[in-house]
């Protein structure tokens, strides 16, 4: 078992979130599980999606792979280091980011002496912090900007300084949190290829990456880990879990008013339907045999379609019928 | 044995004496850190490094107003000097010194969690204790830079009868009372990391502590409820040792400070230790590292 | 001047306020332990709480009575000077500056307000100051002054107020608030008369010292609780109080008129809620 540079087994963990006023006594306290007992085996040189929505649980187990937070229960180990005994040593192992990492750098001085900073203290000498930070700003275009205070930076290149900071100790395993929330799209991309292209295949490093864009992870994962509640669903390849519901085609219709629950579930050849708001999913083995019942009905019901479309399950469609919900204030992007 | 599975350039190093050598680096960097980044506010820093001064020139005409002139008969009976602007400036500079080393180391965390960078330094395997051990030396650094200012100006404008010599003696007890003021950071450090509103706390805490510290009166004239908290105060030895230093050298009354003040090392740091080891495994427990 | 928009700060404020009451006994006690080195000082310099000395230059030997009005009543210096500009940095800060600012109301209303409520706040820890300073330490005042001193306090308060918007306004712009109040108030500790009498300082520093609301109300309340006290220059105390009405005056027209300045170049430069 040793040989997965990630290795977590049977990880718990709860919050106790208090409600209400410090001073008085009705202090509510509710219990929130937001791991419990996962289990993930990442493989050397591998990226691995873990993939669930906001609250999943996704930052907490990160957040525990960086010791920034101690399980209950459980074994996790980076590099064969265990997190909470060996702290330092998994420390000395891994690169990382977590959250959004604006102001993960210091603002006052510029970004190259925050690189090098960083550098130093992952114990590379004074001249080896110096290469790898020019390397680094150049890889992220920002040698132009080597001099200038991070304060006057945009968020982008906050971002981007941040993402740096990670990568300047050359560890073998990387873990990002959300890598490209927040991103401008054409530099998210840019930021997706370099995480596949050079990470992965050039610098043969273990990755691992939360995301709660299906389309990230589909992208650029090996392997997913399907996240909810604190618990893991289903992992495979991305190919493995369309394949679940390879047979299926999609139906999504568009309409200009809410939908009402439940309208649709006499025509038969359904096999699933997810109803949000003005937009609706319906599952089936084959399109082309209820397509007319299905238009009827929404004729029948007066409502107007905007547009209607026949798709291939994405992992999205993998995840709602996994998890019975689709992923919660996700965003379209290119 | 354990296997690394991937060669890395950052490696934690594996042997003891490495490890030191590679902590003293952090603690170096987080210093040098603190110093750009204190720079970086002109307007700051021209005050830290001049505040002793400013704060020392009202206590001075507030003496000189008492006795009428610079010698005082009653404090030569207390003291190892009648010169009350030359008790007063070593006092409160000494004390400058000392509550500026365990100010700093106390505030590095707490700083870090307001700017937002202390789980980048987290992240690092550099040892929670450099963190503020590099703040600490930052403290020292800066405060020692105020001091020249400090007993340099009261030397331009008052006049200061002092024996170089006596320096000596005066940095030794400086750096013996530092570790216990380390120790000190330590315990206010874990304090605020795991409750926020402890720092009010901690500010009464430094008022006592300063009313208590003997810099501009002798320890001799404090009232007896008052000698066993004074006694415990790593800032009240400190300031007495330095002092003494200054207008005794190698006393034998030093000795006897320095011996107290060892004795507090010991006492202080390990309490320090385990105080932040515990909150600071309390708040990674409960996941609130680097709210505020 | 709208004076609903003055209640509705000050009530803003005062509810901020009652939620902080830790603080309150916390600054209650802080200035006795500033006070206290002062008293060890004395007992160490000349052995005990009198002093010829100090009656040489101030007029009254019981110094510990002296310094205890000073440093008590320092307390409307500091909330004077902080109060008003801080109050804008933690607008600022808290990210709330830029919705107050484009709420129809006038800014020197904030401000007002904002001084007022402070005001508020600091009368409070006086009291309690000195209440439990009476309880512990002998002090000596013709409690009969005390009553008149409190309008001599409220027209220093005012002018200290004018003083404090001038602040917010270089506040605004240089955004190192904590230092540049610090600067000031350690300053004002060394050049007011808060432990000993402006004769003990030198000829230059003294002329600045009489331009500073709070040296002239200090000598004029010490005056009136002990009456044995000399003022600097040996002027009538109406002399000061007419002085101290001119520097209201002057310090609130300037302290406006600066504020409106630097308020509005902050607008130009874009930086008003920046940080």
């Amino acid at each position: 078992m040793q040989e997965f540079p990630i290795y977590v087994s049977k990880i718990s963990k709860k919050f106790v979130k208090t409600r209400g006023s410090r001073f008085r006594r009705s202090r509510k306290k509710r219990i929130v599980q937001a791991l419990d007992n996962v289990d993930l085996q990442v493989r050397k040189g591998e990226i691995f999606g873990l993939l669930g929505p906001n609250g999943a649980g996704k930052t907490t187990l990160v957040k525990i792979l960086t010791t920034i937070v101690i399980p209950d229960s459980g074994v996790a180990k980076i590099n064969g280091f265990d997190v909470v005994k060996e702290s330092r040593q998994a420390r000395a192992s891994f690169g990382a980011t977590i959250g959004g990492g604006e102001r993960s750098t210091y603002w006052k001085m510029t970004g190259q002496e925050n690189l090098i900073f960083f550098g130093r203290m992952y114990g590379l000498s004074r001249k080896k912090a110096k290469d790898r930070t020019v390397h680094l700003l150049e890889q992220m275009q920002l040698t132009d900007k080597a001099h200038e205070r991070v304060e006057n930076y945009s968020t982008g290149m906050k971002m981007k300084i941040n993402f740096a900071r990670a990568l300047i100790s050359d560890s073998p395993v990387l873990l990002f949190d959300e890598p490209t929330l927040g991103l401008d799209p054409s530099f998210a991309r840019d930021l997706r290829l370099y995480i596949k292209n050079v990470l992965q295949k050039e610098e043969n490093k273990t990755i691992l990456l939360t995301t709660h864009y299906m389309a990230e992870a589909d992208q650029l994962s090996d392997r997913v880990s399907l996240i909810d509640n604190g618990k893991i669903v289903d992992t495979a390849t991305p190919e493995q879990l369309k394949l679940q519901i390879k047979d299926q085609e999609v139906i999504k219709i568009r309409t200009t008013d809410s939908l009402p629950n439940r309208f649709l579930e006499d025509i038969p050849g359904i096999l699933e339907i997810y109803n949000h708001n003005d937009s609706i999913r319906i599952h089936t083995s084959d399109s082309s045999q209820i397509m007319l019942s299905v238009l009827e009905k929404l004729k029948e019901m007066n409502i107007t379609i905007k547009s209607i479309d026949v798709e291939t399950p994405t992992l999205e469609d993998a995840f709602i019928k996994l998890t019975g919900r689709g992923l919660a204030d996700r965003k379209e992007e290119s | 044995m354990k296997k690394t599975i991937n060669s890395s350039v950052a490696i934690y190093p594996p042997h003891s004496l490495s490890r030191i050598m590679f902590e003293v680096n952090c603690a170096w960097e987080l210093m040098i850190k603190y110093w750009r980044i204190r720079l970086s506010y002109p307007l700051t820093f021209l005050y830290f490094v001049s505040e002793p001064l400013i704060f020392l020139l009202p206590v001075i005409i507030y003496g000189q107003a008492l006795v009428g002139g610079r010698e005082s008969e009653v404090l030569a009976n207390y003291a190892a000097t009648s010169d009350v602007i030359l008790f007063l400036t070593f006092g409160s500079a000494s004390m400058a010194i000392l509550t500026r080393i365990y100010w700093m180391g106390a505030m590095g965390i707490r700083r870090e969690e307001w700017t937002g960078t202390l789980v980048s330094i987290y992240l690092t395997p550099a040892s929670r204790f450099s963190i503020i051990l590099g703040n600490t030396l930052f403290g020292l650094t800066m405060s020692v830079l105020a001091f020249f200012l400090q007993v340099g100006g009261v030397f331009f404008l008052y006049g200061l009868d002092i024996n170089l010599l006596n320096f000596l003696p005066m940095i030794t007890i400086l750096f013996f009372a530092t570790v216990s003021l380390l120790g000190f950071s330590l315990i206010i450090s874990g304090l605020v990391l795991a409750m926020k509103q402890a720092w009010k706390f901690v500010l009464f805490m430094d008022g006592f502590m300063n009313l208590l510290a003997p810099a501009f009166f002798p320890l001799a004239v404090l009232p007896v409820i008052l000698k066993p908290l004074a006694f415990i105060s790593p800032i009240t030895w400190g300031v007495e040792g330095f002092r003494e230093g200054v207008l005794q050298g190698f006393s034998n009354y030093w000795f006897e400070i320095l011996g107290y003040i060892v004795i507090l090392d010991f006492i202080w740091l390990i309490l320090g230790i385990l105080v932040f080891n515990y909150f600071e495994f309390h708040t990674r427990k409960k996941g609130a590292l680097g709210h505020y | 001047m709208e004076l609903s928009t003055i209640q509705a700060i000050i009530y803003k404020n005062v509810i901020h306020m009652s939620r902080y009451k830790f603080d309150l006994f916390f600054w209650a006690i802080m200035p006795i332990m500033w006070v206290t080195p002062l008293i060890f000082q004395g007992i160490a310099f000349v052995g005990g709480t009198t002093s010829e000395s100090f009656a040489e230059l101030t007029g009254s030997e019981d110094f510990l009575s002296f310094l205890v009005v000073g440093t008590v009543l320092f307390m409307f210096v500091s909330s004077a000077i902080w109060g008003a500009g801080n109050a804008i940095r933690w607008e600022q800060e808290s990210g709330t500056l830029e919705v107050l600012w484009i709420t129809p109301v006038s800014r020197v209303d904030i401000l007002i307000g904002t001084s007022i409520s402070e005001t508020i706040w600091a009368t409070l820890n006086v009291l309690i100051q000195f209440t439990i300073i009476s309880l512990f330490l002998q002090i000596h005042f013709l409690w009969l002054g005390a009553i008149v001193s409190i309008a001599v306090m409220v027209l220093t308060v005012i002018g200290l107020y004018g003083f404090g918007v001038l602040m917010a306004g270089i506040i605004i712009v240089f955004k190192e608030p904590g230092t540049l109040t610090e600067m000031v108030e350690t300053g004002l500790h060394f050049i007011t008369p808060v432990r000993y009498s402006l004769q003990a300082l030198p000829g230059w520093v003294r002329v600045i010292s009489l331009t500073i609301p709070f040296t002239l109300g200090l000598s004029v309340v010490r005056k009136l609780i002990m009456p044995e006290t000399v003022l600097y220059p040996t002027f009538e105390p109406i002399i000061f109080v007419v002085g101290l009405i001119i520097l209201d005056v002057l310090l609130w027209l300037i302290g406006i008129l600066l504020f409106t300045k630097m308020e509005r170049f902050t607008r130009n430069k874009g930086s008003l809620g920046a940080f």
